[in-house]
């Protein structure tokens, strides 16, 4: 992993090939935050990089760095889809270049995950896998782990409050309005 | 034990709406629960990222999954950067998001509250707005919209200035209405535009059913109809079999289709959308037809697919672009 790298995003060819090469599996890695818009949100993040930055300066891998931004415009993404009641109390003004700050590295992330899932009692580890990964229902996971349906959701509700609580440095969502030219 | 998420209303319907399994049930519990409150809604955003981000940690294996185009999107991509320098274009789907939401991000919307009701604003970007019942309304650039302060109470009354697409809920027992100047739109669920100028206000139907016209005066308009109200003589001008390239609703679906259109008639919408003198260099080349969509395009874009599709040679001067070849056949019909 090498370190500190900076990455001219005005050479149009470079561009191109960046996009072209992470495209894909961006799209299906922003799918799990944002199910069918991931392609325009992946377009956006790309429009906004190149747009807004002259360079960016990356600490592990071009992708690490990436899907980290793309996480982050995914997060930012479910915050500005504001639901109903939409007239708030507030004016509202946005700008098409408001750029977020700071992220995590996809590979600083994925530790930070990894560490968040070992808090996690084996027992309702178990459970929330079962939910996660298998994508079974509560009935079928009561099922097969011999417990109450009501012990499930005990179970889900606790891996999920140790989930976040971990990872809730990484939860924070910031809408900062910067002007053009605003940096990563 | 107690937790934090006791205000959920269920994470069964939570984990379904994650995974996309969600009956409209839960699917109403869940927008309800967001729409509660801000810390609700973030709560949401974030026990939606944990989800996520868990999911990602063990599947980045694309193998067998949808493989997406990514020449396609990098068209569009480059054409942002190249047609908007400095800002970028309305590139979120136009339909309303899973959660009955709606998009504000991006957008230059400005909302304050007026003593008749609260303004909608679109400064130089169109934007798309949901209201209290649900309905849609796309707002053009510079146009303005006032939700009256007893909105969806006994009825649903708006105030349109400019132009704007809604797309209405159907409510029977809560008719919406919309004072545009001195005409009025009265519908209960359906989908029209909206536009006016000094001299007439005129509504073009989609889908549903729209009265239109003057108090006590309404005049009942069907899908694909356009009624044009003219304020001088506040007669109503039917039109039943209204033709359209898209032209019209281009600021808010960027869309045009042509079906075998002839070259003027392609160049001709072009330059009124795109603001940019096209000319035809010869006579035979008038004859070519197309038969194309176009959609989220530059006009850079459009000119390379038609240039390739007819054998046509773009010139571009400074403030006007040619158009060279040797043209098509006479129409065999």
């Amino acid at each position: 992993m090498s370190s500190n790298q900076l990455i001219n995003l005005q050479d149009e060819k470079l561009f191109e090939n960046l996009f072209k090469e992470h495209y894909n599996s961006l799209v299906h890695f922003a799918k799990k935050y944002v199910n069918d818009d991931a392609e325009e949100v992946v377009h956006q993040l790309f429009t906004r990089l190149w747009v807004n930055n002259q360079s960016i300066n990356i600490n592990s891998s071009i992708q690490s760095y990436l899907f980290g931004a793309m996480r982050n415009a995914c997060m930012n993404y479910l915050k500005h889809v504001k639901v109903k009641n939409a007239y708030g109390d507030h004016v509202r003004l946005t700008h098409s270049s408001s750029v977020q700050i700071d992220f995590l590295e996809l590979d600083e992330l994925n530790s930070t995950i990894r560490n968040a899932l070992d808090k996690i009692p084996e027992k309702c580890r178990e459970v929330f896998e079962l939910s996660r990964y298998e994508g079974k229902k509560y009935q079928e996971i009561a099922d097969t782990l011999n417990i109450s349906i009501k012990t499930v959701e005990k179970q889900m509700s606790k891996a999920l409050k140790i989930l976040r609580d971990e990872l809730s440095e990484y939860l924070i969502i910031l809408i900062l309005l910067i002007g053009d030219g605003g940096k990563f | 034990m107690k937790s934090n998420h006791n205000d959920i209303p269920n994470i069964e319907s939570l984990i379904a709406h994650f995974n996309g399994v969600s009956t409209a049930g839960q699917q109403a519990e869940i927008n309800g629960w967001i729409a509660n409150s801000e810390e609700n809604h973030t709560l949401y955003v974030q026990l939606k990222t944990v989800w996520a981000d868990t999911g990602n940690l063990k599947s980045l294996d694309l193998k067998g999954l949808t493989t997406y185009d990514s020449d396609k999107a990098w068209q569009k991509v480059s054409s942002h950067k190249r047609t908007n320098k400095g800002q970028f274009f309305n590139i979120y789907p136009r339909r309303i998001a899973v959660a009955a939401a709606v998009i504000i991000g991006i957008f230059s919307v400005v909302l304050w509250n007026q003593p008749e009701g609260q303004l909608i604003a679109s400064a130089d970007q169109p934007s798309e707005n949901l209201l209290a019942d649900s309905s849609m309304v796309a707002l053009n650039v510079g146009s303005e919209l006032i939700v009256t302060k007893s909105f969806n109470s006994t009825e649903r009354r708006v105030k349109l200035k400019g132009e704007a697409f809604f797309e209405v809920t159907p409510d029977k027992e809560k008719p919406f209405i919309i004072e545009a100047d001195q005409a009025i739109i009265k519908v209960v669920g359906t989908s029209f535009d909206v536009k006016m100028d000094e001299k007439t206000v005129s509504v073009l139907v989609e889908t549903g059913n729209v009265l239109f016209g003057k108090k006590g005066k309404l005049l009942s308009l069907n899908p694909g109809e356009r009624g044009i109200y003219h304020k001088d003589t506040q007669g109503l001008e039917l039109i039943t079999e209204y033709v359209s390239n898209g032209e019209d609703q281009f600021w808010r679906t960027h869309t045009l289709h042509f079906n075998g259109d002839h070259l003027p008639t392609i160049v001709r919408i072009l330059t009124e959308v795109y603001g940019k003198v096209i000319i035809i260099d010869n006579e035979s080349l008038k004859r070519c037809r197309l038969n194309v969509t176009f959609e989220n395009d530059s006009l850079e874009n459009i000119l390379n697919i038609m240039s390739l599709t007819l054998g046509l040679e773009v010139i571009e001067e400074d403030d006007k672009i040619i158009l060279k070849g040797k043209g098509c056949q006479e129409d065999l019909n």
